[in-house]
């Protein structure tokens, strides 16, 4: 049970990636499909008695989940930068 | 029971945070998530992770709110749906809920979590010993990747205007 309720919560950030129609949604989304899949793991590694390795899959999703964020704020002021706004149809004008 | 309450309030913030339309209500929603996120963590006994979560949370809940203000999203009015937008909401649930119930399936031959603290990776000293002995070139390729993105980041947002003589 506690299983599905991380896969919603990964779920509900494709949602919030594909409705919301800016870069900090897409974001937003992102986080949420971060925090699901690390919960995912975690409790994998309790269930199947690799505790440790869990936890560890885990930090490694988190931090590379900042590594994702930190990219997508920079793609943001580079849009903003471009177009004045944040919109996720105006993404084209990076590739400029 | 404890760790239940914890993921009731974080379905309901990711479900707020999903639907909300005023950015500084699904940012605040965002930052309760990960904070319950946090709570199971402790609940089960990985500290460790709470705190890095926790950590992680509060930052990113600090850098939405900065990016929001910077882009003027953050007092900006609710804007109507319209029909396209009900339609791709409509559709995103589906594939939301396709993403759930692959998971649900997937997990069904593991066995039913039990919010029972285990001794095993309770401490530092183990999570250490195993993260640079087993995983070493995982975390190395993990600090590259964050020193790459720093650096990656900077590059990217960089000002382009007219430099001042």
């Amino acid at each position: 049970m506690m299983m599905l309720i991380a896969g919603l919560i990964g779920g509900l950030g494709l949602v919030c990636m594909i409705s919301r129609q800016t870069m900090l949604g897409l974001l937003m989304g992102v986080h949420f499909l971060i925090l699901g899949s690390a919960m995912i793991f975690v409790l994998a590694g309790m269930s199947t008695g690799l505790r440790v390795q869990g936890y560890i899959f885990a930090f490694f999703i988190t931090l590379g989940g900042v590594t994702q964020l930190v990219v997508g704020y920079s793609l943001a002021i580079r849009l903003f930068f471009l177009k004045k706004r944040t919109s996720s149809h105006e993404m084209q004008a990076l590739k400029q | 029971m404890i760790g239940w309450v914890f993921a009731g309030i974080t379905l309901s913030a990711v479900i707020m945070a999903t639907f909300e339309k005023q950015i500084r209500r699904a940012i605040l929603a965002l930052w309760v998530a990960g904070i319950g996120v946090g709570a199971i963590y402790l609940t089960v006994g990985a500290e460790f992770l709470a705190i890095i979560q926790w950590i992680v949370s509060t930052l990113i809940a600090i850098s939405f709110i900065f990016f929001s203000v910077m882009f003027g999203e953050y007092n900006a009015p609710v804007q109507k749906n319209q029909m396209g937008n009900y339609l791709l909401t409509g559709l995103s649930l589906l594939l939301g809920a396709g993403f759930a119930t692959v998971i649900w399936i997937g997990a069904k031959g593991l066995s039913e979590i039990s919010f029972v603290l285990s001794q095993e990776g309770a401490d530092l000293a183990s999570i250490g010993r195993v993260l640079t002995q087993d995983h070493l070139l995982s975390l190395e390729v993990l600090a590259l990747t964050l020193f790459l993105v720093l650096v990656g980041g900077g590059v990217v947002a960089r000002y382009e205007g007219e430099e001042s003589s």
